[in-house]
């Protein structure tokens, strides 16, 4: 059997003792797209944080990359392991410009250029980073920096919130291209994680499967658009019911 | 020149071959080893033959800086007085820069003079390094530097200091800017330096700006009592102090007066530090206003380098040494208005090889 890209196995964590995630398992083989759907403050960005191996969570339970347990791992090795995330809000940093942050995770300049060109975000190499950027540049820019790592592993954290649908559109192209998505499903590599609140990224990438997290728990996972369809049309109430178990009866 | 002057000379924005430069000035201790323009329309010589060949160069010594001033006394008892003189005549725009260094290669106090002259209509950028030998650590700096701009004149001096951990250094400036003329003054320091102490002053007329920016990095015991002060005498004129300071185990004091005298003037002073281990910043905005009819401000923000910036840049693959250098070198980094693109490149360039030789 094929060992997942990522593995998460019991998974807990908490912040300054107060637990967020609780017992979070889900395995993500190589090619697929998972979607997180989940109301505001279920935890999953915490739970995309924790995959990074950001700073400042005490975890619990076991992460799994490749196969390699990467728990305890720091999370500029993760990086460079394969693993990316779009932060939802990154932060601006003044005087560090965009083009010389890109220079440092990828020394091919060339091709820097050419991404950023397509990306529309030629004149932004020069900005410092995420400073008086719009919504829409702000997303562009994170996706340009997921290119530039080409990471196996793609954390994505509403790329399409607070955008326009022209740059929608744009963001979405990008990334089925990363995820290979013109490629059979068996000869794709990168797998991505994606939190979405509008549900837009559907329309765009295939995705295999997904999950609602209420309160730091997944409550159920499935067919991501028909888990969209319901959340859609009577919000999360539904989801301490067990979503699932409706979706499967609808279907049946 | 020895290979190894030739590389600490460098450094401070010196090109010992000289390539694109308008003009070139070399002081080794108490000697003038070059006095060079490369430009027409660009006089450059040591101020000691100037006193001989111009009856008003020698009227004009100190009557902008304070002849009370003990470190100026200093200067002035120095025999014979050494330094660069120059002078720009009408009309003429030099764009290429000037470079101009002071080498101390004695474990002695250089004692220096400099004037710069801009006639009407003239522009000029100047590139200023003052370092020391390699094998030394000791030793003192005392400079005085007159400026008098004349009507419609433009003016970047840029003054890249590295010193050595025991040398004192106290420059003394100060700048007549005459009708719609412009003054940039930078300032750069990033080495480990007992004491810097500084406040150029500029005295501004109708329509003409005065820009100060210092760039400083305080390591160890350095104690950097640094700013500037602008004098807002003519209608419409406008002045901006701005320093960016960092502080690990050093002192910096950062100063900033600005005075308004005449109407419709505005004077900005803007004080941003970074504190890395020990070590203090103290701002101290100073804004008189003596008319109704002027605005100025002052803003100031001290702290520490953000986690939150360092995660980030640690989930894009770069170790925590790296991430904290690109957002050190980012902070210091700022763009200066007005100044030409080769001489913000130097120091963009100069502080990323201090950082990296010093991180």
């Amino acid at each position: 059997m094929n060992v997942p890209l990522l593995k998460v196995d019991n998974l807990s964590v908490s912040i300054d003792g107060k637990q967020i995630l609780k017992d979070i398992n889900l395995e993500i083989p190589q090619g697929e797209v998972h979607i997180l759907f989940g109301p505001n403050g279920s935890g999953k960005s915490t739970l995309l944080h924790a995959i990074m191996g950001l700073p400042g969570y005490e975890v619990r339970g076991k992460i799994y990359f490749h196969g390699t347990d990467i728990t305890h791992m720091p999370p500029e090795q993760r990086a460079r392991l394969g693993i990316g995330i779009a932060f939802q809000r990154p932060p601006i940093i003044r005087g560090v410009k965009l083009g010389k942050l890109l220079e440092l995770i990828n020394s091919n300049k060339p091709d820097i250029q050419r991404m950023a060109e397509e990306l529309q975000l030629t004149p932004h190499l020069q900005r410092e980073l995420h400073y008086g950027f719009s919504g829409g540049e702000t997303k562009r820019v994170e996706i340009l920096l997921l290119i530039a790592q080409k990471p196996d592993l793609l954390l994505l954290d509403e790329p399409e919130s607070g955008v326009d649908l022209e740059n929608i559109d744009l963001i979405a192209n990008k990334l089925r291209h990363l995820l290979e998505k013109e490629k059979r499903i068996s000869e794709r590599h990168r797998s991505a994680l994606i939190i979405t609140h509008t549900g837009y990224i559907l329309n765009y990438l295939n995705a295999a499967k997904g999950y609602v997290m209420v309160d730091g728990r997944i409550k159920c996972s499935g067919p991501p658009r028909d888990i969209w369809e319901t959340i859609r049309k009577v919000g999360y109430s539904l989801c301490e019911e067990c979503l699932l178990q409706r979706i499967n009866e609808k279907r049946r | 020149m020895k290979k190894e002057d030739s590389e600490q000379l460098t450094r401070v924005g010196y090109d010992p071959d000289k390539h694109d430069r308008s003009g070139s000035f070399l002081m080794e201790n108490q000697s003038i080893i070059e006095s060079l323009s490369l430009y027409e329309g660009l006089e450059l010589l040591p101020i000691s033959e100037a006193i001989k060949k111009y009856k008003w160069v020698e009227k004009k010594i100190c009557t902008l800086v304070s002849r009370d001033d003990p470190y100026v006394k200093a200067v002035l008892n120095t025999q014979p007085l050494q330094g660069a003189f120059i002078y720009v005549r009408q009309g003429y725009k030099i764009r290429l820069p000037l470079q101009a260094c002071m080498y101390l290669k004695l474990q002695t106090a250089q004692r220096v003079y400099n004037m710069v002259v801009m006639e009407p209509n003239s522009e000029l950028h100047i590139i200023t390094g003052c370092t020391i030998a390699s094998y030394l650590i000791k030793g003192g700096h005392l400079a005085i530097t007159e400026f008098w701009l004349d009507d419609g004149t433009r003016l970047s001096y840029t003054m890249i200091h590295e010193w050595a951990p025991e040398v004192v250094v106290i420059p003394r400036a100060a700048a007549s800017i005459g009708r719609n003329s412009v003054f940039i003054n930078n300032y750069v320091a990033l080495t480990t330096t007992r004491k810097v102490q500084m406040a150029p002053i500029a005295y501004v007329a109708e329509n003409g700006t005065a820009q100060f920016s210092s760039i400083i990095y305080a390591r160890d015991h350095s104690h950097f009592d640094i700013g500037a002060r602008a004098f807002l005498n003519g209608a419409n004129s406008n002045a901006q102090i701005l320093s960016r300071v960092i502080t690990e185990d050093g002192t910096v004091i950062v100063r900033g007066e600005v005075v308004g005298i005449a109407p419709g003037t505005r004077g900005h002073t803007e004080c941003n530090g970074l504190i890395l281990g020990k070590g203090s910043i103290r701002a101290i905005p100073m804004l008189e206003a003596k008319i109704d009819d002027t605005e100025l401000s002052h803003e100031a923000s001290i702290g520490k380098l953000k986690e939150e910036e360092i995660t980030y840049l640690r989930a894009r693959g770069l170790d925590e040494d790296t991430a904290r250098s690109l957002i050190i070198s980012g902070f210091l980094s700022a763009r200066i208005e007005n100044l030409p693109t080769y001489l913000q490149n130097k120091i963009d360039q100069t502080i990323e090889l201090t950082l990296r030789k010093g991180l």
